[in-house]
């Protein structure tokens, strides 16, 4: 199993069901030509074994410095963005490079991990010496016939595995766009991405990227509004376009929210628009149950769908302190929820395929969330990370159907809770696989079953023969699963 | 996680008495109440405890909690034997 961090990836043994890394390949190292050096594993165990609780900006920033030195905060965005081919090949993002990582032998595994494809600097690589000043990749996949697919900050690219930029086909996005997210792509090569004010489909047709509407492709204006505070990039959607409906499913839409300071849920027909509809088939805003409304309801994290159920998650804080405003992603990240308020608020939507309108499911404005929510179909839950007092860091699954609170994880104040916007899974035997700030973390859950009673009775003291006491019992399940293996 | 029922509870003064024939969820909770008539030989000694305990069962194991003690007193009325 591959693992790939912020500054490395890992090839990790399985057997025995134990986690073991028998190789690593420092990627940023060697992206970066030695300006972001390697990071000796004690100083990741310094951090995960320490809590933001009672720092502050200064301080934390202090301690990220010590640590992972100066330029900290420029390592988080590497490696975020990866896949694997069928050929077991992974490709990510690191520097302004993206490379593809083999095994050197795939019999044995331990003899490392070899970089067997580059594109270096590969913004000047595909769109030459005189791209645009501070254009960044921001996102990675892959064409159902084989192709890498690149998000630029200004554009799409496709290149072919062996990432030889004479391969590459770019398609420019106008220059008032930008794009701050990665791409999603249906089974006929139908590629979604959405830039500041344009969702767009684009089509691979097997030898170019087409925006001809003869093709199937199409834009859409959707509402931007401007950068909110708290690290957001970008005024528009902080949203990977979501994919709703397959197969013989009624409906094919793709789903964002947009840049409204109070964003809506918003669905685009994906193929032909029905009669009598346009091309975005329903919005409706979230309110993830603040009354009154906060000022700023936004997120940066793709909208969950599950069959015609869609999940979103606010992640901007209420009151956002001076302290943290203007700094860096890092910054906030770590200090948000343990050290100054973090951003609370999910809801849950449902798509109607007879009125082609959303309705509001549930919302929840009392827990917290700092993760890329997830959705446990096994367990019918919506799962979130977030930070929330006494308990600490935490994770919360959330009822689908009724968002009542149906798992909790409780993980406390060190920093390895925090899941810095990382993807969780549950794997098969029940355990939890949580990418945290400081790398992936599997939970293994022991039952801990407990049962409390509480016993009592009248407190007066006057009685007689033939009064009667009445004991009152409360029987009370207070068993837990306990954590084990972190 | 699930607690199975039945819930019971079992006491030095009533013996066991099921108190719920389902199972508990996490958090949830299940009221009982015993009466007991108070007797003469209550009052000279002063009180009446009762020590409690439940059981569940998880995984086809039992799960017992542990015991809890509610005492009643008897302090009066008082006679006063000294009149001024």
């Amino acid at each position: 199993m591959w693992g790939v961090g912020t500054d490395r990836v890992s090839y990790i043994n399985k057997a025995d069901n134990k986690w073991t890394a028998v190789a690593k390949y420092e990627a940023l190292a060697d992206a970066s030509k030695g300006s972001f050096p390697a990071i000796p594993d004690e100083n990741f165990s310094i951090f995960s074994e320490s809590s933001a609780v009672g720092m502050n900006a200064s301080s934390m920033d202090s301690f990220l410095k010590n640590l992972f030195g100066k330029n900290y905060s420029d390592r988080l965005l590497n490696g975020i963005y990866s896949l694997v081919d069928k050929d077991n090949v992974l490709y990510a993002n690191y520097n302004a490079s993206i490379f593809a990582f083999a095994l050197n032998d795939s019999n044995e595994p331990s003899k490392g991990i070899i970089k067997r494809y580059a594109l270096e600097d590969a913004v000047t690589a595909i769109h030459g010496t005189n791209h645009q000043a501070n254009t960044t990749i921001s996102g990675l996949s892959m064409t159902y016939d084989g192709h890498i697919v690149i998000t630029f900050s200004n554009g799409v690219a496709v290149i072919d595995r062996d990432l030889n930029a004479s391969s590459a086909f770019f398609y420019p996005f106008g220059d008032d766009e930008l794009v701050t997210n990665s791409l999603s792509i249906d089974e006929n090569n139908g590629i979604y991405v959405a830039s500041n004010t344009l969702m767009r489909k684009l089509v691979w047709t097997g030898t170019t990227l087409s925006d001809k509407s003869v093709d199937g492709a199409w834009s859409c204006p959707y509402t931007h509004s401007v950068v909110p505070p708290g690290g957001k990039r970008g005024n528009g959607t902080g949203t990977t376009p979501a994919l709703m409906g397959f197969g013989n499913d009624p409906d094919k839409l793709v789903v964002i929210t947009d840049g409204a300071k109070q964003m809506n849920l918003v669905a685009f027909w994906r193929d032909n628009i029905p009669t009598g509809s346009q091309r975005i088939a329903g919005q409706i805003p979230v309110t993830c149950g603040f009354s009154p409304l906060h000022e700023w309801i936004q997120t940066d994290s793709s909208v969950i769908v599950y069959g015609y159920g869609a999940f979103v998650a606010n992640e901007v804080p209420e009151i956002i302190s001076p302290d943290l405003e203007g700094q860096s992603l890092m910054l906030n990240l770590t200090l948000m929820g343990p050290a100054y308020p973090g951003p609370y608020g999910v809801e849950r939507f449902q798509w109607n395929t007879s009125t082609h309108q959303w309705s509001s499911v549930w919302a929840r404005s009392d827990v917290e969330t700092d993760s890329v929510p997830i959705h446990s179909q096994s367990g019918n839950m919506a799962l979130i990370g977030g930070y929330r007092s006494p308990y600490g860091w935490e994770v919360l699954g959330l009822d689908w159907d009724t968002g009542k609170t149906v798992h909790h994880t409780i993980f406390g104040d060190k920093n390895f809770g925090n899941i810095g916007f990382a993807l969780m899974e549950y794997l098969k035997n029940g355990d939890l696989v949580c990418n945290s700030i400081v790398g992936p973390i599997r939970i293994h859950y022991k039952p801990h079953p407990r049962l409390k009673i509480e016993n009592s009775v009248d407190p007066k003291t006057y009685f007689k023969v033939g009064d009667l006491l009445d004991y009152d019992y409360t029987v009370t399940n207070t068993g837990m699963w306990i954590l084990q293996g972190l | 996680m699930d607690i199975a029922g039945p819930i019971t509870v079992e006491d030095n003064l009533f013996g066991s008495k099921q108190i719920s024939p389902n199972g508990l969820a996490p958090g949830q909770s299940v009221k009982g109440t015993d009466s007991h008539l108070v007797t003469l030989p209550d009052i000279y000694a002063g009180f009446k405890s009762n020590s409690a305990h439940a059981t569940g069962s998880f995984a086809n194991k039992e799960v017992t909690s542990d015991s809890d003690t509610a005492t009643a007193g008897f302090f009066g009325p008082t006679i006063n034997l000294y009149p001024a």
